[in-house]
């Protein structure tokens, strides 16, 4: 009882922070129209940033390489910090890319988040390269195994919903209005007077601290990461996310997470391997996966919970 | 050791230039980024693997049959993706992009089913380096630039000469055009699927002969072709080969000065600087 008790509340913690992610896809795609496919990369960052500074100073070798990194400061401060620094990324990084046409920008996403975990594994340094770092400490630990599971799901979960107000906020805000403006017509939205790069911008760096946010969950939920989780699969899964969901509806990014991850990929993780086969269950399953982007794509484009349509007032 | 680097560099070039083009000629028919172009390549190196090593038939027979089951797949992809998308819901270029980034999983993980994670290499003799002036070359990479060199020229004389090279041509310019003065398009964007997908395969070909066949080589040659394109100006045939040796001939150079870890992201931080600079690539016209 208590092992399955514990197995769902891992699933919900893992659905809970992916949901973050595809919150983050969609201000980037689903409000603003930017064709982003670096998710990953700002994971990454948030993910490497919150376990290099919370986890403690040491003095050990690491392939030769005095590995004395680690700040040891408190969780809260490695889930700001990640924020901050994909925040940064995404600002130097947005500086050259928000400009370029749709596809360039998807093109110039997905390579940058490809270096990033390049980096992750070559800068041993800093990473650990492809060893990962381990032992990353999560807040709440010394009662049971399951209480703990438990409060950091809940902690996961009160910051998703802060993220999700945000995000509503943001949506029905008049800097919301601007972002779906751009994303209908920017020409349209720029000869009304609105600056087109600097309300990209915006959009850009939010989503990316959001990813950055959830990063830094995700690296205290497993308590190790490794640069191979960090590869274009993740972006991958958030988009199928986002575009079974609903592409611009929150709720539906949620619930598209919800469906996708929650009852599609974790919840056929009961499924056995089988013997001689190691990959035919995970290749099927992302292989299911690609059909179900392509058939949403084709049969039901606004996805399960279609975003409102804007009311016009007639008259005039 | 620089001559050296250059020369591998334009060996590499060579192989990278055969699927730049390919992606070219297909963005200027399309008008959309087909994302799954780096798995199509790597699907064209293991089914050449399986006629090669599992069905024991000799390497250039085995080459022409990857080829062509890559271009036909390229078709498939055609009829059963775009397509529908196309005509069902109207579907614009990014939606396009972000179908073909579900084709691309597809084809990744079926190829991860059947051929596990382990590189694979093709049945050929162990090669002997000859010197070649400055360079050093085996007789295979030899084959291989040449074969490229080969292909390009075919593919430049196609285009120019042949009425289904001029046919691609209107298309590519205007497709309505092209539709009112009697061209089947849908016939040639058929044409063009199968072409450009099967230089996809011979490229992966070539890869998996000077190295390894692998299950990263999809996604790593799909960002350094479309640094080759892009640095060419997208859509232009010729610049996407001028383009492929540029990164072909940057990423070797970087290796041989110990970057080799880098050298992806080299090809990447050329195309950054010249979509900043000349965003419609060095030859735009």
């Amino acid at each position: 009882m208590e092992g399955f008790l514990t197995f769902i509340i891992s699933i919900a913690t893992i659905v809970a922070i992916y949901s973050i992610l595809t919150l983050a896809l969609n201000i980037r795609w689903g409000f603003t129209g930017l064709l982003d496919f670096g998710i990953a990369g700002f994971f990454a960052i948030g993910a490497y940033t919150s376990a290099i500074l919370t986890s403690p100073p040491s003095e050990e070798l690491v392939f030769g390489v005095r590995h004395s990194l680690g700040f040891g400061i408190p969780f809260a401060g490695g889930v700001l910090a990640a924020a901050a620094a994909a925040a940064l990324v995404a600002y130097l990084i947005g500086i050259p890319t928000l400009r370029l046409r749709g596809d360039y920008l998807a093109i110039m996403t997905i390579g940058l988040s490809e270096i990033f975990r390049y980096m992750a594994v070559n800068e041993k340094w800093l990473t650990r390269g492809s060893q990962g770092i381990r032992n990353l400490p999560r807040p709440f630990s010394g009662y049971s195994n399951l209480l703990d599971s438990l409060f950091y799901f809940l902690l996961v979960v009160v910051i998703l919903f802060l993220l999700y107000l945000i995000s509503q906020r943001m949506y029905n805000s008049p800097l919301g209005r601007v972002l779906k403006g751009i994303r209908e017509d920017e020409t349209v939205t720029e000869a009304l007077g609105k600056r087109i790069f600097h309300f990209r911008m915006l959009a850009f760096i939010s989503g990316a601290a959001f990813a950055g946010v959830a990063g830094s969950l995700w690296a205290h939920y497993s308590g190790s990461i490794m640069p191979h989780e960090f590869a274009p699969d993740i972006t991958f899964l958030i988009w199928v996310s986002l575009t079974i969901g609903g592409s611009g509806n929150n709720r539906g990014a949620i619930l598209g997470t919800l469906v996708l991850i929650g009852l599609f990929q974790q919840g056929t993780r009961f499924l056995p391997t089988i013997e001689g086969y190691t990959y035919l269950i995970p290749g099927l399953r992302l292989i299911a996966i690609g059909f179900m982007l392509i058939l949403c794509l084709r049969f039901r484009p606004q996805g399960l919970l279609p975003e409102k349509a804007v009311r016009v007032e007639k008259g005039l | 050791m620089l001559a050296l680097s250059i020369g591998f560099g334009i060996i590499t070039g060579g192989v990278l230039a055969l699927a730049a083009l390919g992606l070219s000629l297909l963005f200027r028919t399309v008008k959309f980024i087909n994302f799954a172009y780096g798995d199509v390549l790597a699907l064209g190196a293991y089914l050449t693997f399986f006629f090669n090593f599992t069905l024991g038939l000799p390497l250039v027979l085995s080459a022409l049959l990857g080829m062509v089951s890559t271009g036909i797949v390229g078709v498939i992809i055609h009829k059963a993706v775009v397509r529908p998308l196309r005509e069902g819901v109207k579907a614009g270029p990014l939606t396009l992009l972000i179908a073909t980034m579900g084709t691309a999983f597809i084809i990744r993980n079926a190829i991860l089913i059947i051929w596990g994670p382990e590189p694979k290499m093709y049945n050929v003799a162990t090669q002997e380096a000859m010197n070649l002036g400055p360079f050093l070359i085996t007789p295979l990479q030899l084959m291989a630039i040449g074969i490229s060199v080969l292909i390009m020229v075919l593919i430049y004389l196609l285009l120019q000469y042949t009425t289904l090279g001029k046919m691609i041509r209107a298309t590519s310019d205007n497709i309505d055009l092209a539709r009112i003065r009697g061209i089947r398009t849908e016939k040639v964007v058929v044409w063009t699927w199968l072409l450009s997908c099967g230089l996809a395969g011979l490229a992966g070909v070539m890869l998996g002969l000077m190295g390894a066949v692998d299950n990263h080589m999809g996604i790593e040659m799909l960002l350094v072709i479309f640094a080759s394109v892009i640095m060419g100006g997208i859509g232009n045939p010729y610049g996407a080969v001028a383009g492929a040796m540029i990164i072909g001939i940057a990423m070797e150079v970087s290796s041989a000065f110990g970057l080799s870890e880098y050298k992806s992201a080299l090809a990447y931080l050329l195309m950054g600087i010249i979509l900043l600079l000349k965003p419609k690539g060095l030859f735009a016209r």
